[in-house]
């Protein structure tokens, strides 16, 4: 059995943590929105901030859980990076739209 | 002889179905069925072209008296309605019923019977659906049948009843498809095959597989709260009595959004399979394009996000919709640019299959930027339910489904019917398809931006609107050409092309290894696989267990229909089990739901419960032991005790799934309604009563808890299910006494209307849960020993524990939300969804028409 195998809740972190991430990222965004009109976008700012370095550490951790062969994880790898990318192009939607229009 | 020759006559005669008629209505195996799903589908595809035809031709030129308005209304809304749900779903299961257990190299899906079952419900919705051409009342409320315009008030003929009610049936067999899909791809790969070995094609089927599984729900939901209210007056969508048009449209479009990727994925996953192969070369970046799969399905699901909300949506909370739509760009970049490497790579044999999917390429980035387009809001408020969207949509469901589909056919029609396409015709079908596209399909785009609306019977002389619509209709004529010259291709060589070899094309994947056509057991010993290419790469050997394994189910020696199941990541061989052979009950459970729609159709209640009681009976008398009572378990193959939970248990967890969404989406429309109406509950109807309703929910719980115990204690068992049987039928009681008094009537409110349907759905479940007992009991009695039974309460366990949760979490939001709002509800405004365009991105929204 590869230690891969042996270790299922990392590789759970690898492939659900950046995905959920993106998630939770995108519907905390959407309900804070009309409190950013409100008062101020600081929230959102460090909502996206807070997501990105979760999805970070999930496939940081995911990857540290399968040991020696580090170049086995190489698709959940990528498909982290998609979400890492896709929670700091919602975070850039929210530094530039006007949180009231 | 030799001793493989008997034992492939032997597995021939254990895997074979009867001949003649009774062959026929009982063949599970997954050839017939995937063939017929194809054959259906395809039937379907030239039905809903000939509509368009028919579409074009009015449009012709203008002020054209080919059709009247109604008939034209008519044939868009049936033309959609077939496209979207009675040929591309139903193809690609199709396809992939046939040939996953191939690529994966089993012998049959996991649940033959339930598969049959999903065929007859979709021939016959099919058929229902197409019937109301012969009433007289046909469909004419587009294909996303918006509300009010479908409901009773609106569309008193009973056109959209053959809508609601054949499409619900179509759905049904969508979910069932997809749950047996996943448990054959998660548990029956070849030793070796593991998650990361698997063909691309597999992979996008178990994405869209479980997309299905969570999309589908939600439209039969909508469907049937929408019969609910044309039947029975039920005030889901009327704002007059607390209903709320609008919930219509969120609840269609958790289904209609990931629809689109459902449909677009697994073609995809075709366009890999015909890449690699008419190339010759394994596909570049194999795992880059898996993770774009799965990130593909996981994004298209976040697009629901933004219906969640019932109130008005502020532009930055719209962007981040746009946003994570524009996000599934990277992924299918990723697609795209690992084809163009393979084909660059390769040596490219341009064949038939090979020219579809260039042409695929080619329209679907094109369609993809006008995507991009529509997208945009401001340039969305011209465009917005013109022509330039139904251009649009086109370019995606022609180009990136219809042509991956003709691809895929092609290309595995030697295996599938051991004869040769012949090579020109099929060229020559894509040049005419391909030309005829364009010419039909680009101008529609000017005509939208010069305003032409879409669903409009005809336009005058003077709007200089009629010569690109000239052109579009001979473009379709075109395109309708090619169209016959592809199927007339296929048809010669099914009846006297050249006979196939076994691998026509050079192929990389365990599908071309078998027969073709294959033989009913697929492989008489299963493959091992050792790595992404197996007929291009070293037979990898065996370890014993797994050889020894292989061994004894060559040989089937009165053991029935054995398959061997794998564990789920790495394929490690875990237990042999047999499966069902061929059986007429899937068609009578069918046939019974048919009577029972048909019942609900003409307003006969009699029928209607006929038909119900017959449900229950055939679905009853399906639940025997595959093989009948009387197979011999002990003669399975010999492997330790499995290390997971058997077959079954996944495939209920799935349908669980499923059936949560439903009961999901009903409290999605229960909260939308709270929150949307003025009022909830509507004043002096009160709070609803708290006795009988939770000695209901005491007694389900408590059945729940026998059944965990006859799950743990064998000798306990006999008594426990039929203590946990009465509390079953105690619950439904209790249930009964308190919806028959009921203080209000659920047709005066949308209140009554959702609170009645919760409870209803809750003791459904607890219904079935009771039904499901009985079969528990009945196993254990007759076959106290046998693994089968062992199964069986497992499944009843996990069966139980939903009828737990649905009663707990239906008791809980019905007796809490009236008590918080303090009777006079939220009643916040409700604003449009983005979604009249019908298909693909955009914002702007009001009702169409
Ligand atoms: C065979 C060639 C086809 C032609 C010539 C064609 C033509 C048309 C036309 C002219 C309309 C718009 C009618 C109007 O709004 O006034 C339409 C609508 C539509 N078509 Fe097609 N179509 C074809 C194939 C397909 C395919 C393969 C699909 C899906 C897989 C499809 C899905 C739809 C849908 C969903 C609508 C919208 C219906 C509605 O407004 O409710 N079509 N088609
Ligand atoms: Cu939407």
């Amino acid at each position: 059995m590869s230690s891969v195998e042996r270790r299922p809740w990392r590789r759970i972190a690898l492939v659900g943590g950046p995905s959920s991430a993106w998630a939770a990222h995108l519907l905390v965004s959407y309900l804070l929105v009309p409190p950013a009109c409100e008062t101020t976008s600081v929230p959102l700012h460090v909502t996206t901030a807070v997501f990105a370095v979760a999805a970070l550490t999930s496939i940081v951790v995911g990857v540290r859980g399968v040991d020696g062969d580090r170049s086995r994880p190489f698709a959940a790898i990528v498909l982290g990076a998609i979400f890492v990318l896709a929670i700091l192009l919602q975070g850039a939607a929210n530094a530039m739209v006007d949180p009231c229009a | 002889m030799t001793v493989l020759e008997t034992r492939g006559d032997e597995l021939r005669e254990t895997w074979a179905s009867p001949p003649g008629l009774v062959g026929f209505v009982s063949a599970v195996n997954h050839k017939s069925i995937g063939l017929r799903f194809i054959v259906t589908a395809f039937a379907f595809l030239l039905i809903g072209g000939l509509e368009a035809m028919l579409i074009r031709t009015q449009l012709i030129r203008p002020e054209n008296g080919f059709l009247d308005a109604e008939a034209y209304n008519q044939l868009f809304t049936m033309h959609g309605t077939t496209m979207m749900f009675l040929f591309a779903v139903p193809m690609i299961e199709g396809l992939a019923m046939y040939l996953v257990p191939l690529m994966i190299g089993t012998r049959d899906l996991p649940f033959p019977r339930l598969n049959a079952f999903g065929y007859w419900c979709f021939l016959l919705g099919g058929v229902l659906l197409n019937w109301s051409f012969l009433t007289g009342s046909v469909p004419d409320g587009g294909w996303f049948a918006y509300t009010p315009l479908t409901g009773p008030e609106y569309s008193p003929t009973a056109g959209i009843d053959y809508w609601l009610l054949g499409v619900t049936f179509v759905e049904i067999a969508g979910v069932v498809g997809a749950l047996e899909l996943a448990v054959l791809i998660l548990r029956q790969r070849a030793p070796g095959m593991s998650l990361l070995r698997m063909p691309l094609f597999v992979w996008s089927i178990l994405v869209s597989s479980g997309m299905m599984l969570v999309a589908f729900p939600a439209v039969i939901t909508a469907s049937i709260l929408l019969e609910l209210e044309r039947k029975l007056g039920l005030p889901f969508y009327d704002p007059g009595a607390g209903g709320n048009p609008l919930l219509w449209q969120h609840l269609f479009w958790i289904f209609g959004h990931p629809e689109v990727y459902i449909m677009l994925l697994p073609a995809t996953g075709i366009v890999s399979a015909v890449v690699a192969v008419h190339t010759r070369r394994p596909i570049v970046a194999y795992e880059l394009v898996a993770a774009a799969l799965v990130a593909i399905g996981i994004i298209s699901f976040g697009l629901w996000v933004h219906h969640m909300f019932a109130v008005g949506i502020p532009v930055l909370a719209q962007t981040l919709f746009a946003v994570a739509s524009a996000t599934i760009a990277i992924p299918s970049g990723i697609q795209v640019f690992a084809w163009l490497a393979t084909m660059l790579q390769g040596r490219p044999r341009w064949s038939t299959p090979m020219l579809y999917v260039v042409g695929f390429v080619v329209t679907f980035v094109a369609g993809g930027i006008t995507g991009v387009m529509v997208a945009a809001a401001p340039f969305d408020w011209q465009v917005h339910d013109s022509f330039f969207v139904v251009a649009h949509f086109h370019y995606v469901l022609i180009g990136g489904v219809l042509f991956p589909i003709f691809a895929g056919l092609h290309h595995w029609f030697p295996k599938m019917v051991g004869r040769v396409p012949n090579e020109g015709a099929g060229r020559l079908s894509f040049l005419l398809v391909f030309v005829g596209f364009h010419i039909a399909f680009f101008p529609q785009h000017i005509l939208g931006l010069r305003g032409m609306p879409r669903r409009v019977y005809t336009y005058g002389e003077t709007v200089g609107w009629d010569g690109y619509n000239a052109v579009s209709t001979i473009g379709s004529y075109l395109l309708g050409l090619g169209v016959l010259v592809y199927a007339y291709n296929l048809w010669r060589a099914w009846r006297r092309g050249p006979v196939a070899p076994d691998d026509p094309w050079g192929g990389d994947g365990l599908e071309w290894s078998t027969a073709s056509p294959p033989e009913v057991y697929n492989f008489r010993e299963l493959p091992v696989v050792g790595g992404r290419a197996p007929r291009w790469e070293p037979a990898p050997v065996p370890d014993n267990r797994t050889a020894s394994t292989i061994a004894a189910l060559a040989a089937p020696d009165g053991g029935g229909r054995q398959q061997l199941r794998t564990t789920m990541v790495a394929a490690e061989p875990d237990d042999a089990f047999a499966v069902a052979g061929p059986t007429p009950w899937p068609l009578g459970t069918a046939v019974a739901i048919g009577i029972t729609l048909v019942g609900v159709l003409i307003d006969h209640a009699f029928l209607a419960a006929v038909g119900a009681i017959l449900v229950v009976a055939a679905a009853l008398r399906w639940t025997s032991p595959p093989g009948g009572w009387r197979a011999r378990p002990e003669t399975w193959a010999d492997l330790e005790p499995p290390r997971s939970r058997p077959g079954g248990w996944h495939g209920l967890l799935l349908g669980l799934v499923a059936v949560a969404c439903i009961g999901g989406s009903f409290l999605y429309a229960y909260f939308y309604l709270f929150v949307t109406a003025d009022g909830w509950p509507p004043s002096g109807v009160g709070s609803p009563g708290l006795l009988l309703a939770s000695a209901a929910v005491a007694a389900a719980v408590a059945g729940s808890v026998a059944v965990g115990v006859a799950g743990r204690r064998t000798e306990a068992r006999t008594p426990a299910l039929l203590l946990a049987g009465v509390l079953g039928m105690a619950a439904l009681a209790a249930d009964a006494l308190d919806v028959a008094d009921l203080r209000f009537s659920p047709s005066d409110h949308a209140y009554g209307a959702a609170f009645v349907t919760l409870r209803g759905f809750a003791m459904v479940v607890t219904a079935v849960g009771v039904l499901v007992l009985g079969v528990a009991l009945r196993a254990c009695l007759r076959r106290p020993g046998d693994p089968w039974t062992s199964a069986v309460m497992q499944i009843t366990r996990l069966f139980w524990l939903f009828v737990a949760a649905t009663t707990v979490v239906v008791w809980s939001v019905l007796q809490v939300t009236p008590r918080v709002s303090g009777g006079d509800g939220g009643g916040r405004p409700a604003t449009g969804s983005h979604h009249s365009l019908g298909i693909g991105g955009g914002t702007a929204g009001e009702l169409p028409r």
